[in-house]
């Protein structure tokens, strides 16, 4: 763009004649033109579109930052409503087992073991012990009683159905 | 004054920045228009470049960390508008880019900013018939006399590829003109 580059251009075309006869004995000259007074208008046009832009991206920056804050306060407040609400409710689903005050220290949970749910009676444990062959009630211990294994409680509901049960063999 | 030294320039907007982006467009408003017009053909497509160019250059001069020349930096920007706008055309118009050249070289026909005779015009027909990148290490090398060494800081490419794609490009365009 300068003096040296037009000792470099000629070195260029020297090689540019051993490579391409055809395209270095071309006319350089610019094939294109432009409009008149072009150039002569060009920086203002240039001028003028940068304060625009200017101003466009300062008016989008006021127009746009309110709404972003109130977005983000607003997602804030959801984020921790639904964070609330979610915590809660994993709290309430603790094991049935948590809420008597057997000593778990060797309770074995099986594939179908039986939670002490009052909503379970009895004739229901009787039944999933008839039934079902699968049921493994590994012995626990209660805090203050010797190890109790299946006999003891097959026995306990034997004891405590009533009549009407006939079925707890 | 347009042929302030670069880094005169640059000073000057630390002080002035509207007086300095003034001056830096009264020099290289030609240069960057011609680099872009050999691109894109079309004045009109390469008067809104252009216009695009300056605007990045002057929301993105704060930037500007001095890591390359200032003229580097705005030819990188240029080159990188006038890419993006062919690939914009190309999906607009739902066509391969192949036929983006082709519709660049049917404009050159029907363009009457094209002042050429018909070997010059062939000429641009085969420059047109070149890589995207090819073609534009051609026109810097041929038409403005780049350095390779400026040309590997405005696209990113080394020396040894510049060269060969010049080579190549040469070697192109001479086996068209040759058979045209």
């Amino acid at each position: 763009m300068s003096e040296e580059n037009n000792i470099k251009s000629n070195s260029t075309d020297e090689r540019l004649n051993d490579i391409a006869p055809l395209l270095s004995k071309m006319n350089k000259s610019n094939a294109f033109s432009v409009p008149d007074d072009y150039f002569d208008n060009l920086p203002s046009v240039i001028q003028q579109k940068c304060i625009i832009q200017s101003k466009e991206k300062r008016t989008l920056n006021t127009k746009f930052l309110k709404p972003i804050y109130i977005a983000q306060y607003a997602f804030a407040v959801l984020f921790i409503f639904f964070g609330m609400q979610f915590l809660m409710k994993t709290n309430t689903s603790q094991p049935f087992a948590n809420k008597t005050s057997i000593n778990n220290s060797s309770y074995q949970y099986s594939e179908h073991f039986l939670l002490f749910d009052e909503d379970i009676d009895e004739t229901d444990l009787a039944d999933a012990f008839a039934n079902s062959s699968e049921i493994e009630f590994q012995p626990i211990t209660i805090t203050g009683y010797s190890q109790i294994n299946n006999n003891d409680i097959i026995n306990y509901l034997v004891e405590e159905s009533d009549d009407n049960n006939e079925n707890i063999y | 004054m347009s042929d302030l030294p670069d880094e005169e320039i640059l000073a000057i907007f630390n002080s002035n920045p509207n007086y300095a982006f003034n001056l830096l467009v009264n020099k290289f408003h030609k240069q960057v228009y011609w680099h872009i017009r050999r691109i894109v053909i079309d004045h009109d497509d390469a008067n809104d470049v252009v216009q695009n160019t300056f605007i990045k250059i002057w929301l993105n001069i704060g930037n500007f960390r001095n890591e390359s020349k200032l003229y580097t930096w705005i030819y990188r920007i240029a080159t990188n508008e006038s890419i993006t706008f062919l690939k914009q055309k190309r999906n607009i118009l739902f066509i391969p880019i192949i036929n983006v050249e082709k519709e660049l070289a049917n404009k050159i026909d029907d363009d009457h900013f094209f002042i050429g005779d018909e070997i010059q015009k062939k000429l641009q027909i085969a420059i047109l018939r070149l890589p995207k990148k090819q073609r534009i290490v051609f026109n810097m090398r041929y038409y403005d006399n780049f350095k390779y060494e400026e040309m590997a800081e405005i696209l990113g490419t080394s020396i040894g590829a510049l060269k060969a794609s010049f080579h190549i490009a040469v070697k192109k365009i001479e086996k068209y003109l040759t058979e045209n």
